[in-house]
C-alpha cells in the first residue's frame, strides 16, 4: 500500500537551493551551462552551420593535403622519356635508405593512420623447384634419316617447349656437357660419339639454361649466363651479368659450328620456343640503385648489345609494379633463325621471378616476398601476366596473393582462367602484443586471365602445418599433395574447377608418402614421384616412392606403388617419362636399408638388419606400369657415371635400348636388362658403367 | 517589495504582509496549485489557503527564502486536496504524477514507519548527486509540478527527452532508495 501523497508532500523539503536553480531555470528560459542545447534563431541556426562547414573545410584540407616530399627533386628530367621511371625509381630509393622513416602522403596518413605493429618473424624458407610435369615424348613423323625431330623433353605445355641439356633427332644424341655440345650416333651398342664443339668460351659461367634443336634438326640455340670482370675481379657495368643466345650449326654433327651470338644484360632464368619464337626470360638487378645517375639511362634501364650497338629498353617497354624495387624482369622474344631481337619488356618489381609459367600466348611470372606492410611479416607472391600475343606483347596485370608456390606447375591456365595453388601462412599469436609465428597450409586461387582480377579462391584446404608438394591441373580438375616435413603422408586433394566461381573440392583421405612431381597419365591416372612415408629428421634414410593414382570420380584411390629406401634428385628433367608405353625411369643412389614404420616425431628405432642387399650404389630404375601393377628393372651404374650427381642425368628408350647419359658419359642398356627384374638379384647383375 | 521587508510585515502582524505576498508571489503560487488541480476554484482555494498557513507559520519560521517557502505551503495543500479528489475519482492533474510518484514511493506496509525528514534527506542526497539538467527536470516535475510539455518549453527540450530524463531519474531514485533499506 502506498501513499503517493505522502511522496509528493515529502518532497516538498527539497532543498531551496534546487528549488531556486529550478526556478532561476523556468525564469530565464535557458538551461544551465550543462545543457548542449540553445534554442537558436534560423540566422544563428546558419551561422553555426557555415562555421562548421568552414572547419570541416580546414580539417579536409589539412588532413589530405599533400605534404611535402622528403626526397629528392626529379623534375629537371621532366623532358625525359624515362622519367616516370625516375621519378617511381627516386622514391623507392629514398624509402631503402630511409627504411624506418614513415613517409606519409598527407596528415591523414600522419596523424590519423594506425601505426604497424613489429613483430618478430619466423623465417620460412621458399622452394624453387624446376621438377615439372608435362607432356612426354612423342615419336616424329618419318621424314629424311638424322632430320626427324623426337621431344625427349617432358614439356608442362603442349607446343611450348622447354630448353634442355638433351635432345634428338633420328640419327643422333645431342648433350651439353658443360662447355661443350657432344652429339652422338645412334647405334645401340656401336653408339660413338659423332663430334664435340665448345660453345661456351666465357670463363665465370653463373647458369646454363640448355638449348633447343631446331624442328629440322640442323640448329642448335643455346642460352647460358656469364659474368664478367675487370681487373680487380669487380663485375664490370653493363654487362657485368649477361645472357648470351648463341646458334650452332648441327646439319654435320663431326662439323659442327657457331652462327651467331646475341648478348643481353641480365641471367637468364629460363626460356621457351614456340613456332621458331624463342620467348627469354632474364633478370637483371645488376644496377647499382645507390648510384644511379638519372642522366645516364643505362645506369637504371636494360640495356642489350646486339653486336652493332648498346641500346637502353625504349620507356615504353618498361612497367614497374608492386612495393619496392630492385630487379628487373625481362622478357624478350628472338627469331631463332636469325637471333633477331625482335621485342622486348621489362618489368620492374621487388623480387626475381621464382617461377615462370608460359602458354602459347601468355607467359606469368611469380615472385615471393616478404610483405611488412601489416602487422605480420609473411611472405607474399606477385603474379604478374605478360601477354605473348603477336601485337598485344606487353605486361597485362598482375595479382597479389597469400604464400607462395611450390613450382611452375603450381599454375595452370585453362579457358582464360588462371589457377594458382600456393602455400600460405597464417600468423597465430603466441604471446599478446609480443610474438607470434606462422602456421603453414594451402590455397588455390582462380584469377581472370584478360586482367588478373581474383574469381574466386579455396583458401586454407589442408590440415594446418601442411606445405603444397606438388600440383597437377587437368583441364577442369587439380590434383594437390600437401604434406608436413615429419609425417610424410600425401592426402591428394581432388580439385574441380569447372565453375572457377565455385570450386569444389574433395580430401580424398591420407596415402603414405607425399609426391614431389605429379604427372598425369591420362585416362584419370596420375604418377606421382616423391617420398615415402618414413621421412623423419634424418634418423631415417628418405624413401624414394613411385605410386601410381587414379581418379575414380570422388576420389583418388592409390593402385600400386613401388619404395626403394635411397636419394634421388628432384630435377623433373632427369625422369624418363613414356606416357605412352607406361615407362618411368630415374636414377637413384641407393643408402643403407632400414625397415620403416609410420612416421611420428620420434619414432622408435626398430631392428636394423646385419647386411643390407646394396648400400650406396647408383642405380637407374626403369619401372614398367602394366594397369595393375609395376614391373621393376634395376640397373647398376658405376660410380664414376654417378660423379656430379644426377641433375643432368638424361635417358630415353630408343628400339627397346635404354640410354643413359651424364656429363660426358654415355651408357646403353641392352633390351634384356631393361625387363622386369626384382632388387635380390642386383648383386648378380653385370656393372656396364 | 522585498522579501525581507514581507517577511517583517509577518513578524509585525501587519495585514499588509498577506497583500504584499499575493502581489509578488500570487502568479507563482496559482501555477503551482494549478499543475496540480484540475479546478480553478481549487486553485483559488488552495492559494488561499497557502497565504493562511503562512501567516500561521511566520513567525516563528523565518523563512531564508520566502519564495520556496511559500510555494511549498501551495504545494501541499494542493496535493492534499488532489489527493482527496483522486480519491473520489475526480479529474486532477495531479493523476499522472501520483502514479510516476508511485515508482518510487515506499511500501506503507513497510515494518517500520516511514519518516519523512529521513525520506527527505535522502531525496536530497540523491538529488546532489545528479547532473543538473536531470536534477531541474526532477524538481520542476516533482516539487513544481509542471506538466512534461511545460518543462520541455522551459528548457528548450523535446518532449520525449524530459520524458527519458524522468524516466531513468525515477529508475535511479528507486534503486538508490531500494538500496538505502526501502521497499518499494
Amino acid at each position: 500500500m502506498k501513499d503517493e501523497r505522502k511522496t509528493l508532500i515529502d518532497l516538498g523539503g527539497i532543498d531551496d537551493k534546487y528549488i531556486t536553480e529550478a526556478e532561476q531555470a523556468i525564469a530565464s528560459k535557458a538551461a544551465p551551462k550543462e545543457f548542449s542545447k540553445r534554442r537558436r534563431g534560423r540566422t544563428a541556426a546558419l551561422i553555426s552551420a557555415a562555421v562548421v562547414l568552414v572547419l570541416l573545410l580546414t580539417a579536409a584540407l589539412w588532413l589530405f593535403l599533400p605534404l611535402k616530399a622528403p626526397y629528392p627533386d626529379v623534375s629537371k628530367y621532366k623532358g625525359s622519356d624515362y622519367y616516370d621511371l625516375i621519378s617511381a625509381i627516386n622514391v623507392q630509393n629514398y624509402r631503402k635508405d630511409h627504411p624506418d622513416e614513415a613517409i606519409f602522403i598527407n596528415n591523414y596518413e600522419k596523424y590519423l593512420k594506425s601505426g604497424k605493429q613489429k613483430v618478430k618473424l619466423q623465417y620460412v624458407s621458399t622452394e624453387t623447384d624446376k621438377d615439372n610435369s608435362g607432356k612426354g615424348p612423342t615419336a616424329g613423323l618419318p621424314d629424311e634419316e638424322g632430320q626427324t625431330y623426337f621431344e625427349v623433353t617432358d614439356n608442362q605445355t603442349e607446343g611450348v617447349i622447354e630448353a634442355d641439356m638433351f635432345k634428338r633427332s633420328g640419327k643422333y644424341l645431342f648433350y651439353l656437357s658443360d662447355h661443350d655440345l657432344l652429339a652422338y650416333e645412334i647405334a645401340g651398342a656401336d653408339t660413338k660419339l659423332a663430334g664435340s664443339l665448345r660453345v661456351i668460351d666465357e670463363e665465370y659461367i653463373d647458369y646454363t639454361e640448355g638449348f633447343y634443336l631446331s624442328e629440322d634438326c640442323t640448329k642448335v640455340t643455346l642460352i647460358y649466363s656469364a659474368t664478367q670482370l675487370d681487373e680487380n675481379h669487380h663485375k664490370i657495368r653493363p654487362f657485368g651479368e649477361y645472357t648470351v643466345i648463341c646458334s650452332v650449326d648441327v646439319s654435320d654433327p663431326a662439323n659442327m659450328k657457331k652462327t651467331g651470338k646475341l648478348k643481353i644484360e641480365g641471367e637468364s632464368y629460363t626460356s621457351r620456343m614456340v613456332d621458331g619464337k624463342l620467348t627469354l626470360i632474364l633478370s637483371d638487378d645488376e644496377k647499382d640503385w645507390q648510384n644511379i645517375n638519372f642522366d645516364d639511362p643505362a645506369s637504371f634501364v636494360p640495356v642489350m648489345d646486339d653486336g652493332e650497338s648498346i641500346k637502353c629498353l625504349p620507356s615504353d617497354r618498361i612497367h614497374a609494379y608492386g612495393q619496392m624495387y630492385y630487379i628487373y624482369t625481362i622478357v624478350c622474344r628472338i627469331d631463332e633463325s636469325t637471333l633477331e631481337l625482335e621485342d622486348s619488356i621489362a618489368v620492374l618489381s621487388e623480387t626475381d621471378p621464382e617461377h615462370i609459367y608460359m602458354t602459347e600466348d601468355s607467359l606469368y611470372l611469380s615472385g615471393s616476398y616478404f610483405d611488412e606492410s601489416g602487422d605480420y611479416s609473411v611472405l607474399k607472391s606477385n603474379i604478374a601476366e605478360i601477354s605473348l600475343d603477336g601485337e598485344k606483347f606487353g605486361f597485362i596485370g598482375s595479382a597479389l596473393v597469400d604464400g607462395y608456390a611450390k613450382d611452375k606447375f603450381c599454375f595452370d591456365e585453362y579457358n582464360g582462367v588462371l589457377r594458382a595453388v600456393m602455400t600460405v601462412q597464417n600468423p597465430v599469436i603466441v604471446e599478446k602484443d609480443v610474438s607470434y609465428t606462422l602456421v603453414d597450409n594451402a590455397s588455390i586461387y582462380c584469377f581472370d586471365a584478360n586482367d588478373m582480377t581474383l574469381l574466386s579462391s579455396v583458401e586454407n584446404f589442408a590440415p594446418d602445418g601442411e606445405v603444397v608438394r606438388s600440383a597437377r591441373f587437368e583441364g577442369k580438375t587439380a590434383y594437390v599433395c600437401t604434406s608436413t616435413t615429419l609425417v610424410a603422408v600425401d592426402p591428394v586433394y581432388y580439385f574441380d574447377l569447372s565453375d572457377p566461381n565455385n570450386i569444389t573440392s574433395i580430401d580424398t583421405g591420407a596415402i603414405p608418402g607425399f609426391s614431389t612431381s605429379l604427372i598425369s597419365l591420362g585416362n584419370g591416372y596420375l604418377l606421382g614421384i616423391g617420398r615415402g612415408r618414413n621421412l623423419t629428421l634424418g634418423r631415417y634414410t628418405p624413401a624414394f616412392k613411385v605410386a601410381i593414382y587414379k581418379d575414380v570420380g570422388d576420389k583418388v584411390e592409390e593402385v600400386c606403388s613401388y619404395e626403394l629406401a635411397g636419394s634421388y634428385s628432384e630435377n623433373y628433367k632427369g625422369y624418363y617419362i613414356d606416357r605412352e608405353n607406361g615407362v618411368f625411369g630415374f636414377a637413384f643412389t641407393t643408402d643403407k636399408w632400414f625397415p620403416w614404420h609410420d612416421g611420428e616425431d620420434d619414432p622408435e628405432p626398430v631392428e636394423v638388419p646385419d647386411k643390407s642387399p646394396f648400400e650406396e650404389t647408383p642405380v637407374y630404375v626403369l619401372l614398367h606400369f602394366d594397369g595393375e601393377k609395376f614391373e621393376e628393372s634395376v640397373i647398376p651404374l658405376s660410380d664414376s657415371f654417378r660423379q656430379g650427381g644426377y641433375y643432368y642425368l638424361r635417358a630415353t628408350v630408343i628400339d627397346g635400348k635404354l640410354y643413359v647419359l651424364n656429363n660426358d658419359q654415355i651408357l646403353v642398356i641392352a633390351p634384356e636388362f631393361t625387363k622386369a627384374i626384382d632388387h635380390q638379384r642386383l648383386s648378380r647383375i653385370p656393372n656396364f658403367g | 517589495m522585498d522579501d525581507n521587508r514581507i517577511i517583517e510585515l509577518y513578524f509585525a502582524r501587519s495585514e499588509d504582509a498577506i497583500s504584499e505576498t499575493a502581489k509578488k508571489y500570487g502568479r507563482y503560487c496559482g501555477s503551482i496549485a494549478r499543475s496540480i488541480l484540475f479546478s480553478e476554484q481549487d486553485v483559488e482555494e488552495c492559494v488561499n489557503d497557502a497565504y493562511l498557513a503562512a501567516w500561521n507559520s511566520i513567525p516563528p519560521a523565518r523563512p531564508e527564502m520566502l519564495a520556496a517557502y511559500l510555494g511549498r505551503l501551495t504545494r501541499n495543500i494542493s496535493i492534499n486536496r488532489a489527493a482527496k479528489e483522486r480519491a473520489g475519482k475526480r479529474q486532477t492533474n495531479a493523476s499522472v504524477l501520483f502514479d510516476e510518484v508511485s515508482e518510487f514511493t515506499p511500501d506503507q506496509r513497510a515494518k517500520e514507519p516511514i519518516d519523512s525528514v529521513e525520506f527527505t534527506d535522502l531525496i536530497n542526497r540523491f538529488l546532489s548527486g545528479l547532473k543538473p539538467k536531470a536534477r531541474v527536470i526532477f524538481v520542476q516535475r516533482y516539487w513544481h509540478m509542471d506538466s512534461v510539455d511545460q518543462i520541455a518549453k522551459s528548457l528548450d527540450m523535446s518532449i520525449s527527452a524530459v520524458k527519458m530524463t524522468l524516466m531513468r531519474t525515477r529508475s535511479e531514485l528507486a534503486k538508490f532508495l531500494t538500496k538505502e533499506g526501502y521497499t518499494l
